[in-house]
């Protein structure tokens, strides 16, 4: 991982203990995540697995699992205090600490993929999104939200 | 990016506008479409 990206992680998890409760949950990341879900959701589809890639503390795997309750849900993000917090909070999802880059799962195995505000901190954005495309299933669907201009 | 990951793009969406947050003095002069956006989404699919 990037120095920057270590420098990423080290915020995170810093951060993590309050993270739930940052004024810019409300302000700024619930309404990134009540918009993705909705485009998800616009696309028709009934995903049976379904891979958040920047999970946090898993506030839109918890949306997604009130939308879709039979998916089986999982979650990767580098901050181990992230995953912390989900853990605690009692998060339905198979949560693992890893990067976008290394993602540990076998090739085909998810057929909707998610990603909010987490890809301008990948440390290699094609290696992560190769991986991405390994785990997809074939036709399977990426949903990435990012800052402006995404490339 | 995407293209050569092999993931094919189906479409863009505007998801959250700057301007939502930003303090009313602090904004800058809105666009001709009256958005600021600030985080975009794109969708693709797995080829």
């Amino acid at each position: 991982m990037s120095s920057g990206a270590d420098r990423d992680v080290g915020r995170f998890d810093h951060w993590a203990p309050e993270y739930d409760r940052d004024r810019l949950q409300l302000r700024f990341f619930g309404p990134v995540h009540a918009r993705t879900l909705e485009l998800a959701v616009g696309l028709g589809i009934m995903p049976q697995r379904v891979l958040d890639i920047g999970c946090g503390t898993g506030a839109l795997l918890w949306s997604v699992s009130g939308q879709w309750p039979g998916a089986a849900l999982a979650g990767v993000d580098p901050a181990a205090g992230m995953l912390r917090a989900a853990r605690q909070a009692g998060l339905p999802a198979g949560l693992v600490q890893a990067t976008a880059a290394g993602l540990p799962f076998a090739g085909a195995t998810f057929d909707l993929v998610i990603s909010t505000v987490s890809f301008h901190h990948w440390a290699s954005q094609r290696d992560g999104l190769a991986e991405v495309r390994r785990v997809l299933a074939p036709g399977g669907l990426f949903v990435l939200a990012d800052l402006h201009a995404v490339g | 990016m995407l293209a050569a990951a092999g993931l094919d793009v189906q479409g863009w969406a505007p998801v959250f506008d700057l301007d939502l947050i930003l303090p009313l003095r602090r904004r800058p002069p809105r666009p001709p479409l009256g958005r600021v956006p600030l985080v975009t989404a794109v969708i693709a699919r797995a080829a």
